[in-house]
């Protein structure tokens, strides 16, 4: 039955499409990646994309080796609760020490033999395997610890490189493959600040909309620090949290700059120039929620300072100009200035 | 001079020390270099931020005794000085892993992390857990600050992986310093009718004794106590890869395998004497591991044929054939 | 395996937004007291606590028979109840929050359900004040930054008192 569209249903499809076009063109205007091919062609993005992989299982070692001190620690918390996830189904067969002997060798042998192996599929595969165990083993406890999720996610995004580190010269349709999956975990980790980045967004209209005390408070920071304080144990001391409980505008400007570091993270994966700087601030934003709140989410610092740090997509010609420009919201201002009026501004 | 140059020729000869001067000169070598070397400031500065989860719950020690380093601590609280020493190894070694290309941020990375081992070392005995940290640090800060020049002399090429494989040969220094000490405690105790190093139980007794003065227990401390030829052999073969580590900075075929062989012997030192050491493991990942001087798809033969020891023998068999045929 | 380079693009696409939604869908099961492993919504610290906060807390009267000049809400009461802060970190390593418990407690006193009661304060007293104490469950309203300052509330409303019997 052939479909006939009348002459309304084929204006309303044209006006519709022609919206999606500007949309379209709205989001690549925001998110403009047009040298991302040009980068992928150049051989030493790929070369430093190949450097920094193999530092990510080496570090996975380290990070197992570690968790084999925490042993007893898991082994007194699985007294109290132990409810297995469902990669260690298989826990529910065996007694709770043998599960957790099991997990933390297979960790280790996993993270050897990735060490030595990475170059190869099977290798990574190994390790996220390794590490998914000892994740979900992490996380049987009644509660879950969020901070270790990234290390499941990159380590399965790693899986999908190629293998290419066998021969000094690879084909541009590899080095290609390999960049985007490089590119893939920077914007996955990225994603991740964005996503707690909007939720604060929405949270601070909402709160503001109602008449309650809202992130552009002047006190909001100074709320957070002190509700958090009062109920952890006298013994957590703050270095930083009384300063800005006393003087509350201290932290009024940190906090705007953390939303909007959060928020806009997503948009720095196409943004190259901003790597660097961008995984700056991140870490400066760690260490201050630490030293504020103690909130402890350390195991992030691992992936801003190997992915984004000397980042390969970033072209080491960018001038401080282009990094300016490239600023979410005081690029954009910058970029509607007249030509006259950037130059003087910058 | 020409004596010294005669020794050292006999030395080299001796000990087959590789061809160094070969190795240096590659490119490509000094293209992994370049990019390894910043991964050291990387995990400094990781270890940084972890110390300052210490903040949070720093307690009055029993005693402190400002190493010279920090002499400035005596002017103020432990809390304060602490927090002062704590704070500022964060922040230099966040310069250091922003600046690394450049001698001063090394520089200052270095101050920071100084400061940080004069206070782990003031609490009434020395920590001897972050010193080769410490002098890695010092050493990376002679590189020649050549990164960002599209285009090196193999001059400074090499002035770069000479320091770098310094930084390595350091590193494999201490450990052979330690397994020549226990080679020749051995001897001693030999000659005075002691236990020694080659009895079969030595390393059930070197378990035993470690973890009596702990008071601590070890995943594998009793089936090693029951079972002492079960320690042995690991016990002869870490003390094979300690002694001879220093060689190995000469072999680059074998940079990788006596990596593992170092990870497995921390592994070891704590599985089966509670003892941990995993502080070096980074270091090993770093140097060797990721050695710029290790190429990649090195065949079995020529790794066996470097060998300390398995390559005189070689060697020998294989002049002996020579004069025969 | 080849994928084609603008299939990998997609599929990457793909993975990006498939957890984006998933993790903002996981926002929404969080508040029946389910999560989705491996799943995150991210959303840490998203509201800014209010100026004016309730919540039920312990207050300790009397510590081995001597009534203290001013009750102490347990968060502060570490230098009454432990002789010193080793004793501290050894009872309370790996405990959970006295607040999951007296969340619990403080509505059961109001409810007057009294089996329920015995058994939260046994656990509340196994797991806290194994001591010789008098305390009292309360609900207290207060501005944190005033709270913190000076430990000052606006308002005590007093639920129960109880002396423990786990010692």
């Amino acid at each position: 039955m052939i479909k006939h569209t009348t002459q309304n249903q084929k204006n309303y499809l044209t006006r519709f499409e022609f919206i999606l076009q500007g949309i379209a063109r709205l989001i690549s205007k925001s998110f403009p990646f047009r040298n991302i091919s040009k980068i992928m062609r150049e051989n030493y993005a790929f070369e430093k994309a190949r450097t920094i992989v193999p530092f990510f299982y080496y570090f996975m070692v380290i990070v197992a080796l570690y968790r084999i001190l925490d042993l007893s620690n898991i082994v007194n918390e699985g007294q109290r609760i132990f409810a297995p996830r469902w990669p260690i189904f298989w826990a529910d067969y065996l007694h709770y020490l043998t599960v957790i002997d099991i997990v933390h060798v297979f960790f280790i042998l996993a993270t050897l033999t990735g060490a030595f192996f990475y170059r190869h599929r099977a290798g990574r595969f190994i390790v996220f395997l390794g590490i998914l165990e000892y994740h979900a083993l992490r996380n049987s406890f009644g509660v879950t610890y969020h901070n270790w999720d990234i290390w499941v996610w990159i380590a399965l995004l790693f899986i999908f490189l190629p293998d290419a580190w066998g021969s000094a010269h690879k084909s541009p349709r590899e080095r290609k493959r390999f960049l985007l999956i490089f590119w893939g975990a920077q914007a996955f980790v990225l994603l991740m600040y964005s996503m707690s980045g909007m939720w604060k967004i929405i949270a601070a209209v909402g709160q503001y909309l109602n008449g309650e005390a809202s992130a552009v408070s002047f006190d909001a920071f100074s709320l957070h620090i002190s509700t958090q304080l009062n109920i952890l144990p006298e013994t957590m001391t703050s270095m930083l949290g009384p300063l800005i409980i006393n003087y509350p505008l201290l932290g009024w400007l940190p906090l705007i700059a953390i939303i909007y570091l959060q928020s806009f993270s997503f948009f720095i994966a196409f943004r190259p120039s901003l790597h660097s700087i961008w995984a700056l601030g991140l870490i400066l934003f760690h260490v201050g929620a630490y030293l504020t709140i103690g909130a402890e989410f350390f195991q992030h610092i691992p992936f801003l300072l190997f992915l984004f740090l000397d980042s390969p997509f970033r072209d080491p010609r960018a001038s401080w100009r282009q990094t300016i420009a490239d600023l979410p919201i005081f690029g954009w201002i910058l970029g509607y200035l007249p030509k006259r009026n950037i130059t003087n501004a910058v | 001079m020409n004596r010294i140059r005669a020794v050292s020729k006999l030395i080299s000869g001796r000990l087959g020390l590789g061809d160094l001067d070969g190795f240096v000169q590659e490119d490509k070598a000094y293209e992994r270099a370049k990019s390894i070397v910043p991964f050291f400031y990387y995990f400094l500065l990781f270890i940084a931020l972890l110390q300052l989860l210490q903040l949070r719950h720093l307690a009055e020690p029993l005693i402190f005794a400002p190493r010279w380093p920090i002499f400035w601590a005596d002017y103020m609280s432990f809390h304060a000085a602490t927090t002062v020493i704590l704070v500022f190894f964060a922040f230099s070694a966040l310069t250091g892993a922003y600046f690394c290309r450049n001698r001063f941020g090394r520089i200052i990375a270095f101050l920071g992390f100084l400061q940080f081992h004069a206070l782990q070392a003031s609490f009434g005995g020395p920590n001897h857990q972050w010193d080769l940290w410490l002098w890695v640090a010092l050493i990376l800060i002679f590189l020649p600050d050549i990164w960002e020049k599209t285009k090196q002399s193999s001059r400074e090429g090499k002035k770069f992986l000479i320091v770098f494989w310094g930084a390595q040969a350091f590193l494999l220094l201490t450990y052979s310093m330690s397994g020549i000490g226990k080679l020749l405690h051995a001897a001693l105790q030999y000659f005075q009718g002691e236990a020694h190093l080659f009895m079969f139980n030595s390393a059930a007794f070197h378990v035993y004794s470690w973890l009596n003065a702990m008071q601590a227990t070890s995943l594998l401390g009793q089936l090693i106590m029951e079972h002492p030829l079960l320690g042995w052999f690991p016990f002869m073969f870490i003390l094979y890869v300690q002694v001879f580590a220093f060689l190995v900075a000469f072999r680059p075929s074998l940079h990788r395998v006596w990596a593992l062989a170092l990870v497995l012997f921390h592994m070891g030192t704590y599985f089966g004497m509670n003892a941990e050491f995993f502080y070096q493991v980074p270091l090993l990942f770093i140097f060797l591991f990721a050695s710029p001087f290790h190429e990649p798809g090195t065949s079995w033969r020529k790794m066996i044929s470097d060998l300390p020891l398995v390559s005189c023998l070689l060697r020998r068999l294989h002049s002996k054939h020579v004069t025969v045929t | 395996m080849s994928l084609s380079h603008s299939l990998l693009e997609k599929l990457i696409v793909l993975f990006l937004v498939s957890y984006f939604v998933v993790g903002v869908y996981a926002h929404f099961y969080i508040i029946n007291q389910e999560e989705v492993y491996l799943l995150y919504s991210w959303d840490l610290y998203t509201k800014v606590p209010p100026r004016i906060q309730t919540e039920f807390a312990i207050l300790i009267h009397e510590f081995e028979g001597k009534r203290l000049e001013n009750p102490i809400i347990f968060e502060r009461a570490r230098g009454v109840l432990y002789s010193s802060l080793t004793e501290y970190r050894h009872a309370t390593y790996n405990k959970t929050n006295i607040q999951n418990i007296v969340r619990l407690l403080a509505p059961s006193i109001l409810q007057d359900k009294t089996r329920e009661i015995e058994r939260l304060r046994m656990e509340l007293e196994k797991t806290f004040l194994s001591h010789p104490v008098v305390y009292e469950v309360v609900e207290v309203t207060f501005n944190p930054i005033e709270r913190w300052k000076n430990g000052r509330f606006i308002n005590i409303n007093r639920l129960g008192i109880f002396t423990s019997q786990v010692f």
